[in-house]
């Protein structure tokens, strides 16, 4: 994918460093960290009330972080705030419209406000999302999904270097979900887009995005690329004809192991280097090993090993 | 910042409550300019006392009198609603942050605000001015009372009256801006605003019966002061009956036009309602600029 050639070679086009926000007595950052290169969907995971829209006013400084730095395109937040939301497009929770407004005017109110929108951009936003065919209908006749496709069409119109996206697909059905997902993906890999999306649901986040950052409790937990995070949670299965007995030899070896329910699957976390010297030993201890594979855990087994049971509730 | 303007220009202009809104101005002043003097021609005939005092103030160009009134009393009311909608609904919708998201700062964005309820405020005095010399043209039709003949100094009379009209609502446009940023709701914007207007007349009302300084406390209201600046209007109805016309010169609440005028000056209360307005646009600001814009603004 021609995005990763360009992911982690630059400078990061959003650095995060330290950010901590407290509302009161509520602490909603307690000093996450996080790096988002050029060209590249990263996607910010956490359990509702992990702090990510917290996060995401402070980036585009609506909201006012108490301590910590935040760094757009290699500039400070708050001293060139204006110079970076010229470059940045972001829809904050769902996206917000004037009711009473047809699609295209909208986007006018919009294009108004960003200044330099070349002639026919509007038009052009309204085919890329689908809509161009309902843009003079007024957006209080709008589904969800083509509020939130008008949403992508206003954050796209400035053209922008960074699109910020906070929980795109809520409250859109499946197959609006899907769709909404694979045009965020097309944002990314055809015009070239740096794409931060926000997002609770592990199976988004690991369709659409490169890198993944898990936040709990206003704190990044984990932060990589989304192989490389679920390669350090792997493991090797054997099926053996003693679970029992395997287990405690494996334990005996000092390794992390457990057994999955029923069908006589043990597994330790080891590399898969180390399978074959394992096997022998199990083999040696005179257990019958029928199958061995490697135990990749998926982006839900590592989300709650890193984030414990990831609902603690704090308000967002 | 002209970009800015022009976007909140087109929200306003597409908005159907602005131009209801508008409209039941024009609905008023068609009842009182263009309907009143048939109604009373037929009900009591030309030649009765009613008509004739009717048809004294309400004739062009007597009746820029009333229209001048009217646009100022109503147009507090009116201003109330479309500033606390204009300002308040961004809120409700959430549409603030996406502008905010935007990269517009905060002063611009309120500044484009303003300036855009400041330049509605003056189209629709113009157009009001208007479309009221016509109801007043058709009235006079009506009636057979038709005479076209502008007195000397008209023109500097009406652009007076006009430009403290213009002061007047401005001020009360900026209490419902204020109020709508404090409140972050239409509702609060509109219910405040409206409630601080009945609150004041209420307290017109009794402040009096506490004594003389209440009384004189209560000139001090932004209504109160608004109509002492109105007194100055040349244009005024009173003007016809000699009482308060000439801004309150008779110690006490007085005033041609339903509200009273109070000892204040024309010139003290214009100014004084120029630092209402200071004061509740600094409010406005400080408050904007040091909340956080979360959700639900």
């Amino acid at each position: 994918m021609a995005v990763e050639t360009q992911m982690e070679d630059g400078k990061p086009v959003l650095e995060i460093t330290g950010l901590e926000k407290r509302f009161g007595d509520v602490t909603a950052l307690a000093g996450l960290d996080l790096q988002v290169f050029p060209g590249e969907v990263y996607g910010l995971l956490g359990p509702n009330g992990a702090g990510k829209s917290t996060l995401i006013g402070s980036i585009l400084g609506l909201v006012r972080p108490n301590v910590g730095s935040i760094e757009v395109f290699g500039m400070d937040a708050r001293q060139h705030r204006s110079k970076i939301l010229r470059r940045t497009g972001a829809i904050i929770e769902s996206p917000a419209f004037y009711p009473y407004l047809g699609g295209r005017d909208n986007l006018k109110v919009v294009a108004r406000m960003i200044g330099d929108v070349p002639k026919g951009r509007i038009d052009e936003m309204l085919e890329l999302v689908g809509l161009s065919g309902r843009g003079n209908d007024k957006v209080k006749t709008y589904s969800t999904g083509m509020k939130q496709r008008l949403g992508l069409a206003s954050v796209l119109l400035g053209d922008p270097d960074l699109v910020i996206l906070d929980e795109p697909t809520s409250g859109l059905d499946p197959a609006g979900a899907l769709e909404f997902r694979k045009l965020i993906r097309a944002v990314a890999t055809e015009q070239g887009n740096t794409v931060f999306v926000s997002s609770h649901l592990l199976m988004e986040v690991e369709q659409m995005c490169d890198r993944v950052g898990i936040v709990k409790l206003g704190k990044t937990v984990a932060e990589g690329r989304l192989e490389d995070l679920l390669q350090k949670g792997s493991a090797v299965s054997f099926r053996v004809d003693d679970a029992e007995r395997a287990l405690a030899l494996m334990r005996e070896k000092g390794l992390q192991a457990g057994s999955d329910d029923g069908d006589g699957m043990v597994w330790a976390e080891i590399n898969e280097e180390d399978a074959g010297s394992l096997n022998t030993a199990l083999v040696g201890a005179g257990l019958e090993v029928s199958l061995i594979e490697e135990r990749r855990s998926d982006l839900e087994s590592f989300f709650l090993e890193v984030t414990g049971d990831g609902e603690e509730a704090r308000n967002d | 910042m002209i970009s800015l303007i022009s976007a909140e220009m087109l929200k306003i202009r597409k908005r159907r409550a602005s131009w209801i809104m508008f409209g039941i101005l024009l609905a008023f002043l068609a009842f009182f300019l263009m309907g009143i003097r048939p109604i009373i021609a037929a009900d009591d005939g030309r030649n009765s006392v009613e008509f004739q005092l009717a048809n004294l103030v309400m004739r062009f160009p007597a009746g820029f009198g009333i229209l001048v009134r009217m646009v100022s009393e109503m147009g507090q009311f009116i201003l109330i609603v479309f500033a606390g909608l204009v300002v308040g609904s961004e809120y409700g919708w959430g549409t603030v942050r996406q502008v905010m998201a935007r990269g517009a700062s905060r002063n611009r964005y309120l500044a484009a605000k303003l300036a855009a309820i400041l330049v509605s405020i003056v189209m629709g005095i113009i157009l009001a001015m208007i479309v009221g010399t016509g109801f007043m043209l058709i009235g006079d039709v009506l009636v057979d009372s038709f005479d076209p003949k502008i007195p000397a100094g008209f023109a500097g009379d009406l652009a007076g009256d006009t430009l403290r009209t213009l002061g007047v609502l401005v001020v009360f446009a900026g209490l419902a801006f204020c109020i709508a940023i404090l409140t972050r709701s239409v509702a609060g914007g509109l219910g405040l605003g409206l409630g601080w207007i009945f609150v004041e007349i209420i307290c017109t009302g009794i402040f009096p019966l506490f004594g003389r300084i209440w009384r004189d406390i209560s000139g001090y209201f932004l209504t109160n002061l608004s109509s002492s600046l109105m007194a100055a209007n040349q244009l005024d109805v009173g003007q016809f009956f000699g009482d308060g016309g000439g801004g309150g010169d008779d110690g006490g609440p007085g005033g041609g036009g339903g509200r009273p005028v109070f000892d204040v000056e024309p010139l003290t209360a214009g100014l004084l309602l120029a630092l209402y307005l200071v004061i509740l646009l600094a409010i406005s600001v400080w408050v904007f600029n040091r909340r956080d814009i979360t959700a639900g603004g």
